[in-house]
């Protein structure tokens, strides 16, 4: 991670959680980060290019959004773009509340949404417009997710639901009910049957789509060391498969990944000529899950949609002490294996990698940070292609860019892979 | 503005308050490694090297100013450490044998019979300091403090440093800074004071001290090799902020004195021969005459926000600049007359309400104000590009890294600071020396930030290799002119798209 240096850092006066950094994709793919912190402050964070220099500013903004009272607290933050070609953003907020009168707690979902069809993004705009969904559990995480809808083979309809897990041990959808204009809980048994009831809250759950949306894997991990993975059929909405297992300690994230990403093909033709794209083979694809244990080393499981939970490796250990909170897989240093980054709560992040030689993964560099990790994202914020490292500690926002120089040389590495004719064709 | 967070750090305890000016890096024990070096108001100075204290000095009063320099002109470095009550001090490491026939190479006959019969003298101190039948009256904590020094020094091999000179000089030093300021080769320490007043020393050595010292001095002072004589005094207006040295494009040297409301008082002095030759014996009471070789002049910089005639000023010269910054500014200055004048070097002012400035020939290049209290000011060549960079600090943790082109890199503490530093720090002896913040708190720490991984200040976006990524599109019904025109003028969110697919789908 030497090619990683310093973009920004700010400080965030009080702490968040792992579940308050989330990412939005603008209509003009600009992306921009919201992080939250307990005491209700949210920042908006975003690169804006100043045209004089060439470079690129950080700016850092504390939006103040409505119907979150003094005292009130944020659990979990998420936020989407309904359109993939305008902005219509929705952000959803979780947050508990402490009532004078008694000793109870309030919870709310507050989803956040532009009133009307605004051709530039105003986040202003956005948080003062508010629907409240009471609670009647405490949140945990909170996500979005696809609710499919197939008629005769074909999608009908594609909607952004908020997936949150509570600690009533279930899991809850939101959707939107746009005739009402409220969002309403869904029944989730019906349409999500891989969220039963679950031994105790769950913590953390992701979802991959597969097979061009007709399956969808869903991977949960809970408090008490309960790890979930599913395969439901979204035109059926039945369960394909269920796997189980149970760890001793309290799960912090679970990771499912795709080992080798493919692009759309309609949206490859439009970048590329397709003259330099060799014939791609239809491959079976290869998904993995990487289940983050807070104490105790992560755990791969490779191709889950083959094997279950029945391949998996432990990745080496490094210290005892430290508790691990989070996860992104991503290929940081171009070489088209991907890496394992796993946060810690001792300020630093190890960085796992595969040999192929000797076919397994080593702890290749640690990389130590300001404070301790709660969230990270490896996201394209500065708008170059180019991905940043973005961590979420106890203290605030750290953003990592990818040293130019490197990514020149891996960038002319990539194109004469593509443009220099391969031997065995000859 | 751009932020950091900082990482590798070091942390010392030290008791006790800090002046401003008494703490500095250097080469103290002229091993090629830089030491931290920090005193206090409890007259301790405690030196660090690497991640360790080496060595305490005690029994000193209030210290308020430290300074690492070839102050006695003899090629190698000593560390000066002055008081408040008046008392200035010499230490030095003790000359092995193997250092002196290397210095001896280096310098001439004269210097030669000096440094050995200086090699003689340290030996014959540090023992009687043991043997404790000293004809000479040291103060009693003096001796105390060279007992221990020996003690340790047995006990490992590292060489400590020791007293070899105190001299007496006025009270209330509250700036130094060690340099040749009158263009005659050799370094001359100069004094702020608290009451107004720059004074300028230069060491004179005395081989046949037998007579004069016996004669000219009283015993407390000036123990062995010579001492400093007084050259110069001056009187500002106002109270001193800070002091430096700048030099003129031409190399003349001056004498920057920092005075309240972001304005300063320049002195220029030049050694001429004769001056030079009857200085050292003469001159050494009071220096004021009417033939003073220089001149003074008042610059008060022309900003309005500057007004407020108490805010004290803290100025800084001789910034380098590198080749290609230097040109940039000479072109963008000389813009008018339309020919290119030498310009030069820049120099910082920042005033305690939170405006940095940079100046060059009096006119003022930018000025920002940051919404801290800044008191402290800096130069170090943060990101290795030849030019140095200013660092400020303020009161509370806010530590401003400019650029000369006014990119700006902010580093937040997070803790009120009592002083600050920055330079070059040794971590390992064999290794380069890396760039380090220093920071004294009030918790009775020390700590340094080192290896700051800054290597530009502005953050740009990636900008492809466009020949490069041409290549990609040049097909039967396209050409190589062609396809490089394609990419050009490709959209914006296409070229990201491609350029992500490349990187993060293509497999190697």
């Amino acid at each position: 991670m030497e090619q990683f240096k310093d973009s920004h850092y700010f400080h965030i006066p009080s702490q968040g959680n792992i579940y308050t950094l989330t990412e939005i994709k603008l209509a003009n793919g600009n992306t921009i980060i919201l992080v939250a912190s307990l005491k209700r402050e949210i920042y908006y964070f975003e690169y804006y290019l100043e045209a004089s220099q060439g470079g690129i500013v950080p700016t850092t903004k504390e939006v103040s959004f409505t119907y979150i009272p003094s005292g009130a607290e944020i659990i979990s933050l998420d936020a989407f773009n309904k359109s993939s070609v305008n902005n219509e953003l929705v952000i959803g907020i979780t947050i508990i509340k402490n009532s004078n009168d008694s000793n109870t707690l309030e919870t709310f979902l507050n989803i956040y949404s532009q009133l009307e069809d605004h051709a530039d993004f105003d986040i202003e705009n956005i948080a003062q417009n508010c629907l409240t969904v009471e609670l009647s559990f405490i949140p945990y995480k909170l996500m979005h997710t696809y609710l499919i809808t197939w008629k005769d083979n074909k999608i009908l309809s594609k909607e952004i639901v908020f997936v949150l897990s509570g600690s009533d041990n279930l899991v809850h959808i939101y959707h939107e009910n746009t005739a009402e204009h409220v969002y309403k809980e869904l029944d989730s048994k019906e349409r999500f049957p891989e969220f039963s009831k679950t031994p105790s809250p769950v913590v953390w759950i992701d979802i991959c789509h597969i097979n061009n949306y007709t399956e969808r894997v869903t991977a949960f991990g809970c408090e008490c060391g309960y790890v979930k993975l599913l395969k439901v059929n979204t035109t059926s909405d039945k369960l394909v498969y269920n796997f189980s297992t149970r760890f001793g300690n309290y799960i912090s994230n679970v990771y499912l990944y795709l080992e080798r990403d493919s692009k759309n093909s309609e949206e490859l033709a439009r970048i590329i000529p397709k003259s330099i794209l060799s014939e791609r083979k239809e491959t079976r694809p290869v998904l993995n899950l990487v289940v983050v244990n807070s104490i105790l080393p992560p755990i791969l499981f490779c191709d889950v949609l083959k094997y279950g939970l029945s391949n998996y490796v432990t990745l080496p250990r490094h210290d005892d002490t430290t508790v691990f909170t989070c996860c992104i897989v991503a290929d940081i240093d171009f070489d088209s294996y991907k890496e394992i980054l796993v946060g810690t709560s001792s300020e630093q992040i190890l960085l796992y990698k595969y040999d192929k030689k000797e076919t397994q993964w080593f702890l290749e560099e640690l990389k130590f940070i300001s404070g301790p990790i709660l969230s990270m994202k490896y996201i394209d914020i500065s708008g170059d292609g180019v991905k940043e490292l973005v961590i979420f500690s106890m203290k605030g926002l750290h953003i990592l860019q990818h040293d130019t120089n490197n990514i020149q040389r891996k960038l002319c590495e990539k194109i004469e892979k593509l443009t220099i004719p391969k031997i065995t064709h000859l | 503005m751009r932020a950091i967070s900082l990482v590798k750090r070091i942390e010392f305890e030290f008791t006790g308050n800090v002046a401003r000016n008494a703490l500095t890096l250097g080469d103290v024990d002229n091993d090629g490694a830089s030491e931290l070096i920090i005193g206090n108001d409890l007259g301790e100075v405690a030196i660090f090297k690497s991640r360790e204290k080496i060595q305490t000095i005690t029994n000193l009063s209030f210290i308020t100013c430290i300074a690492v320099g070839d102050v006695r002109n003899e090629n190698k470095n000593s560390l000066v450490i002055v008081t408040a009550d008046g008392w200035c001090y010499i230490y030095e490491t003790p000359i092995q044998k193997k250092d002196n026939s290397f210095n001896s190479d280096n310098v001439d006959d004269e210097l030669k019979i000096d440094l050995d019969e200086l090699d003689g003298q340290i030996q014959s101190s540090s023992n009687a300091a043991t043997s404790t039948s000293n004809t000479e009256t040291h103060s009693s904590s003096e001796s105390t403090g060279t007992e221990k020094l020996k003690s340790t020094i047995s006990k490992d091999s590292k060489l400590l440093l020791t007293c070899v000179h105190t001299q007496r000089i006025p009270a209330n030093v509250k700036n130094i800074i060690l340099g040749d300021v009158d263009g005659d080769g050799l370094i001359e320490m100069v004094l702020g004071l608290t009451d107004r007043v720059v004074r300028s020393y230069r060491w004179c050595s005395e081989p046949d001290k037998s007579v004069s010292f016996l004669e000219e001095t009283t015993l407390t002072e000036d123990k062995l090799l010579g001492k400093f004589i007084a050259l110069n005094k001056w009187e500002c207006a106002n109270q001193i902020g800070s002091i430096t040295l700048h030099h003129t494009w031409c190399g003349t040297p001056s004498i920057l004195v920092a005075q309240p409301g972001g304005t300063f008082m320049r002195i220029k002095c030049f050694a001429t021969e004769e001056q030079d030759s009857d200085n050292k014996l003469s001159k050494s009471d009071s220096s004021i005459g009417e033939s003073f070789p220089g001149s003074i002049d008042y610059q008060s910089l022309g900003i309005s926000r500057m007004r407020n005639q108490n805010i004290s000023t803290e100025i800084l010269g001789d910034l380098r600049c590198s080749n290609v910054a230097a040109d940039n500014l000479n072109i963008e200055n000389s813009g008018d007359s339309g020919k290119i004048i030498t310009k030069g070097r820049p120099y910082a002012v920042a005033t305690l309400d939170g405006t940095i400035m940079l100046v060059q020939d009096e006119i003022i290049l930018w000025a920002i104000a940051v919404d801290h209290q800044v008191f402290a000011l800096t130069k170090l060549d943060i990101t290795g590009n030849g030019s140095d960079d200013i660092i400020v600090c303020s009161w509370d943790g806010q530590t401003y890294i400019l650029d000369q082109n006014k990119n700006s890199v902010r580093f937040h503490l997070e803790e009120p600071v009592r002083a600050f530093h920055s330079g070059w720090y040794n971590l390992n002896e064999n290794e380069p020396p890396v760039t380090a913040l220093v920071y004294v708190t009030f918790k009775n720490t020390v700590i340094i930030y080192y290896d700051i991984p800054l290597r530009d200040l502005i953050c740009t976006k990636f900008e492809p290799d466009l020949e490069k990524l041409s290549e990609l599109f040049i097909s039967k019904d396209r050409n190589q002119e062609e396809a490089l025109e394609y990419v050009k003028n490709m959209d914006k969110k296409t070229r990201r798209d491609l350029i992500e697919y490349l990187l993060y789908n293509v497999r190697c």
